[in-house]
């Protein structure tokens, strides 16, 4: 059978729940003037 | 059966179907066929069992359920998480300098001086402020301190007072500084360039790209231009340290941005930055909806630009294409927005507290100061409870656990309220995203034997990578 859809990263976005929220990561300022920092090009600790 | 077509967001570019699963935060790819099934279940708002599919539709299907089992596809809101547990302030922004020596147009500071008179932190309140914050920072090991302004080197006895004294009271603490430092560069002399290399200071430094396009708009205050007075000082400090990064800004003058992206590039800089003004729309330079088309056709001319070097293998690093669609922070983190308010807080030359370097200059937004502390703890719960799922407009937003909320102080100055996310900042930061998240889809895809070149691209910028932490804490 053919595939039809190609994963390039399967997310476990929920099993953070459990595990995350150890808050150390770095701060992730959102304002222009500091070069806003979206969470998505954060790194967590733990991985 | 019902499919939660709510958590689906598609992005097709240049014949490449994303298809991104919000809740579970997998991406994949589809070709047509299996794109045009899920248009229609999409259509059906989920509702499969009687959904006319033929037989190679209904192996499709098949495919999608696949997924969904394995909680890659339609995967079910999980519930809310509650608010980032306060843990202790984990950073200032270290307002050094209420002062600057340039008069940049578009500056949020009102030329640095945040509308009220000029005046530089002491050393002695640079060292109430090392105080303040070992004394809040809980359990937490990792401090960060960025000193801003106004031009924070103006203010340098200041900034070293509180490097030395720093390091000496984390060391007797068990915690670890990490400093930053933002600049516009004019006083970058060699002995100044020297003291942020031994000190392993992280830099942003402010350029706008092309000569023409820094002078417009960066200029001293005798609107003498800022270009060849700053450059040689960054390119001495991009040759010495690797912790930096380029930050340029760009305004309805330079929609054509993706050009200052790249004479950075041919500059030899290597992390690079550009980020819109954000201003009041009575500006001539002002950004508005009517510009947001052609700011998408730039990020894409950026994105093919990325691609193009990449391919090359030659890399850039462009901090917003520098999405990790593979790990990343945790959902406590996602949901949470930027911490101002309690986890991050800024000061003021005088010492006062705000929620953070935005708000200054606001007087309402006063949460104490280094002397009492935080008086103020009511605001601090306010935005510790402010995150995507008490902003109506980032509830169901399919960028929610990307972007995680957006600038409260952008939401305050536009709305007048922390929880109104500013309207044209979320429809540039999904532009921003789609582009970033294609980007790295096609590295993925294409990009074979250099996908690793690229994540360690990433981790240069990042302050908390395990390497520099171990590296840090040598230090």
């Amino acid at each position: 059978m053919k595939k039809h859809i190609q994963t390039i990263a399967s997310g476990k976005l929920q099993d953070t729940k459990k595990t995350g929220g150890c808050g150390e990561c770095q701060s992730s300022c959102q304002s222009a003037c500091k070069t806003s920092c979206t969470v998505a090009n954060q790194l967590c600790l733990h991985q | 059966m019902k499919l939660n077509v709510e958590g689906i967001h598609i992005i097709e570019k240049l014949g490449t179907n994303i298809v991104l699963d919000i809740e579970s935060n997998s991406t994949h790819v589809f070709d047509k066929e299996s794109l045009e099934v899920l248009n229609k279940i999409i259509v059906a708002e989920g509702e499969v069992s009687n959904l006319a599919l033929s037989g190679d539709e209904r192996e499709i299907l098949e495919e999608l359920l696949s997924l969904k089992e394995k909680g890659m596809l339609f995967a079910a809101p999980a519930g809310q998480v509650p608010p980032l547990r306060f843990q202790g302030v984990k950073s200032l922004c270290l307002n050094v300098a209420h002062d600057c020596n340039l008069a940049c147009a578009y500056c949020f500071a009102s030329q640095g001086d945040f509308g009220g008179k000029p005046s530089l932190m002491s050393r002695e309140t640079g060292r109430k402020a090392v105080d303040f914050l070992i004394e809040n920072s809980g359990k937490r090991k990792l401090l960060e301190m960025d000193f801003f302004g106004g031009e924070p080197l103006m203010a340098m006895d200041t900034v070293k007072e509180v490097v030395r004294y720093g390091h000496e009271q984390a060391a007797k603490a068990g915690k670890v500084f990490k400093f930053s430092l933002t600049t516009n560069g004019v006083l970058l002399d060699q002995e100044t360039i020297d003291y942020i290399v031994e000190n392993r200071i992280s830099l942003v430094l402010s350029l706008d790209g092309r000569k023409e396009v820094n002078d417009r708009m960066r200029y001293t205050k005798n609107h003498k231009p800022s270009y060849d007075l700053i450059l040689p000082g960054y390119l001495e400090l991009a040759e010495k340290t690797n912790d930096y990064v380029v930050r340029g800004t760009y305004t309805k003058h330079n929609l054509d941005f993706s050009e200052d992206v790249k004479s950075f590039d041919e500059l030899g800089f290597k992390h690079l930055s550009i980020e819109p003004a954000v201003c009041s729309e009575d500006t001539d330079f002002a950004l508005g909806e009517g510009d947001l088309e052609r700011i998408r056709e730039e990020y894409e001319r950026l994105a093919a630009f990325y691609l193009e070097r990449h391919q090359a293998g030659h890399p850039i690093d462009f901090f917003h294409f520098n999405v990790d669609l593979k790990a990343g922070p945790c959902i406590y983190k996602r949901v949470s927005a930027c911490g101002a308010g309690f986890e991050y807080l800024a000061i003021t030359p005088e010492g006062e507290i705000y929620p953070c370097h935005q708000f200054v200059g606001q007087d309402e937004f006063i949460m104490g100061d280094l002397d009492r502390g935080i008086v103020d703890q009511e605001r601090s719960e306010i935005f510790r409870q402010t995150n995507i799922y008490s902003k109506e407009t980032c509830r169901n937003c399919w960028a929610r656990y990307y972007c995680s909320g957006g600038c409260h102080a952008n939401a305050q100055e536009f709305n007048q309220d922390i929880k109104k996310p500013y309207q044209l900042g979320c429809e540039i930061q999904k532009i921003r995203l789609e582009m970033a998240i294609f980007v790295q889809v096609m590295v993925s895809l294409y990009g074979k034997g250099q996908e690793g070149d690229q994540m360690q691209d990433m981790s240069r910028n990042d302050l908390y990578t395990r390497d520099k932490i171990k590296d840090l804490i040598q230090y």
